[in-house]
């Protein structure tokens, strides 16, 4: 519930959230106390969602993104697509240009791996197979992104399976990384997309 | 002020499997004392990261390919050696 607000709104403010949670792997939440818990949404918990907006002014655009009818028998990739489409007509009303959606793709896809890789703990050289790919594509589409590019692939090139370097101590600036690169893509995502 | 070494004196393997990574294949020794050359070269310019290595970034041409590449080098048992190259795209 968002103090001031209409009902109307809040639940736009909602949906927004519920998509950028699905579609990012995660989303950080202040828990009190200075604690962040991390608000994770299931394709199910997506699907009530949609499911209960398809009666509200944004039926239109649930209708232009793809997301009426059977959402339970489409394949997830596809879902994840069409629900990006979604969350940029929340941000504008217009058709996104395949730029912007190359840009929001690839952010959406390395803070998936991100939030993925922290939880389950990812084996380095693992997660450096992972990365490296989706942190040269995001170089190609969102060149305003290059210094996080560049903190990204500095990082990679300490990691190997001949590495010099501690294991622990790599280990543990992998997880302080992943958390700063997480806010980086966040923020960035917030900025465009509101 | 500290000063950055005017040569390496060899690559660690990490330094190699990087550089394969960037090439897709692995390299030869030639290529591998190409990067210590334009280090030689242009070591002047390196300056200390945020982990205390000397860093500096060479441009690497063939017939085939053009590529801008950050050097790293890193002091082990006295002797400075290319620690790790990369690439940020």
């Amino acid at each position: 519930m968002i103090l001031g607000i209409s009902p109307k709104i809040a639940e736009e403010h909602s949906l927004r959230e519920t998509l950028d949670a699905y579609l990012l792997g995660g989303e950080w939440r202040w828990a009190g106390w200075g604690c962040i818990t991390r608000l994770t949404i299931s394709r199910a918990e997506l699907q009530e969602c949609l499911t209960r907006i398809s009666e509200s002014r944004l039926a239109p655009f649930l209708e232009r993104a793809g997301l009426t009818g059977r959402l339970s028998d489409m394949p997830e990739e596809e879902l994840r697509e069409r629900a990006l489409r979604l969350r940029c007509y929340l941000a504008e009303p217009d058709d996104p240009s395949e730029a912007l959606l190359a840009r929001l793709r690839t952010i959406a896809a390395l803070s998936r791996l991100l939030f993925s890789a922290l939880e389950q703990e990812t084996n380095l050289l693992e997660l450096k197979r992972a990365l490296r790919p989706l942190q040269k594509s995001l170089a190609s589409v969102a060149p305003e992104l290059h210094p996080l590019c560049y903190s990204i692939a500095e990082h990679l090139a300490r990691i190997g399976e001949h590495s010099p370097e501690d294991p622990r101590q790599l280990r543990s600036e992998t997880t302080h990384l992943s958390i700063e690169w997480l806010n980086r893509l966040y923020a960035y995502w917030r900025a465009v997309l509101g | 002020m500290p000063t950055p070494p005017a040569t390496l004196s060899n690559w660690t393997n990490h330094a190699r499997d990087e550089y394969g990574d960037i090439l897709g294949r692995p390299p030869s020794d030639q290529e591998m004392r190409q990067l210590l050359r334009l280090w030689a070269k242009y070591s002047a310019k390196a300056f200390l990261n945020a982990r205390g290595r000397w860093q500096l970034k060479v441009e690497v041409s063939s017939k085939h390919s053009h590529r801008k590449l950050w050097l790293v080098a890193g002091e082990h048992q006295g002797e400075w050696l290319l620690w790790t190259v990369f690439e940020v795209g």
